[in-house]
């Protein structure tokens, strides 16, 4: 995520990359889970780390909570899809709250994109306990052929990381 | 039961004095230990069987792969140590770690990482479930019915006598039933009641 350059500023590429992760949010909230792979790069990554990652450090060296390569997101949505993941029947209810969002970075043919989330889950499957799950995010976007946007990275970097935490079977 | 469970033969085991494991030999899928065939991780199953032999390396290798809890609170599963820590009569936090070798290559180590984020931690393929079960159960020792419940009593229960019928004793003072008995939880609370009540 580093950049020294500084946030892009274009009106127009802000608001589309806004109505992008708003869109992404929107699909993950409600758990539609087949619109939301419509969004996702044939290559996508999707990293929750287990705590802070200092810079320079591989991921793949340690264990993350979540850290999918694009066949293991397929099975993660595969299996969400069939109806039966004991973690999410019923699906939690969920809103999430989107802010802060920066175009870091728009050099080659990608963008970097923070923001910060807060989502609201409802756990209805089993405790009916109110989760909140605070985080950092960070997307990597780029254009598809036909000119729209497409995820190839997102990277949520929890405030909780580390803690013990409720499970996270949504798409955070 | 994918199959049935008359289907497999693996079984649920009550070792006595609370520990308990889900004994999956023989293995079906042949992933065993290390969650891959053999050809994926080919030159660590050489080097098992030249330090070990032939026949120690492949019940290392593929009879399972292990899982068992050790009584109270050390959970052993494929290539995860887990510890339970209780923080209260109704909580308790499961710690996990994966196992790392010295002196195998870089992605024979990260595999098993990546094996152990499918099956562990809070947003992974199996312990989320298991998680869910256990808050269930744990609604149910209180009494309390989850308000997605349709079926018409008042109250939460919990029936733990699946398979009481069909477990065996076996030498060593073992118990055992099928897999998907709860043979294990049995063992487990008969020793917690045990210790609980001294």
């Amino acid at each position: 995520m580093s950049t020294g350059a500084p946030p892009v500023t274009d009106p127009a590429l802000l608001r589309e990359i806004e109505a992008f992760v708003y869109l992404e949010a929107r699909l993950a909230d409600t758990s539609r889970y087949g619109e939301w792979e419509a969004l996702v790069d044939d290559d996508m990554t999707y990293h929750v780390p287990a705590g802070p990652v200092p810079e320079g450090v591989d991921p793949a060296d340690h264990l993350s909570y979540i850290n999918d390569n694009r066949a293991r997101l397929a099975t993660r949505i595969r299996q969400l899809q069939t109806g039966k993941r004991h973690a999410q029947t019923p699906v939690s209810t969920m809103a999430r709250s989107l802010s802060n969002v920066e175009v870091l970075d728009a050099g080659g043919g990608q963008y970097v994109v923070h923001a910060t989330q807060v989502v609201y889950e409802l756990a209805v499957q089993s405790s009916a306990r109110l989760q909140v799950w605070p985080g950092r995010v960070t997307y990597r976007l780029r254009r598809s052929a036909d000119d729209s946007l497409r995820m190839a990275a997102k990277t949520v970097q929890l405030v909780t990381a580390g803690e013990p935490l409720p499970n996270l079977t949504f798409l955070l | 039961m994918l199959g049935g469970e008359l289907g497999n033969s693996s079984r649920a085991v009550d070792w006595g004095h609370g520990h308990v494991e889900l004994d999956f030999r023989p293995p079906t899928s042949g992933a065993g230990l290390v969650g891959v065939q053999r050809e994926r991780v080919a030159s660590y199953c050489e080097a098992l069987e030249a330090a070990r032999g032939t026949e120690a390396a492949r019940r290392s290798l593929w009879d399972g792969p292990p899982h068992g809890l050790v009584f109270p609170n050390l959970f052993l599963g494929e290539l995860n140590l887990a510890i339970i820590e209780p923080l209260s009569a109704t909580a308790m936090v499961h710690w996990h770690t994966a196992v790392q070798f010295d002196g195998v290559d870089e992605a024979f180590n990260r595999r098993i990482l990546r094996q152990s984020e499918a099956a562990m931690g809070p947003g992974a393929f199996i312990v989320p479930d298991d998680a869910v079960t256990a808050e269930r159960m744990q609604s149910a020792v209180a009494g309390v019915q989850p308000g997605w419940a349709t079926v018409p009593e008042p109250r939460g229960w919990l029936d733990m006598s699946r398979g009481l019928n069909r477990e065996a004793d076996e030498p060593g003072g073992r118990r055992a039933a099928l897999i998907s008995d709860e043979t294990t939880n049995r063992g487990f609370w008969r020793q917690y009641r045990t210790v609980m009540s001294r």
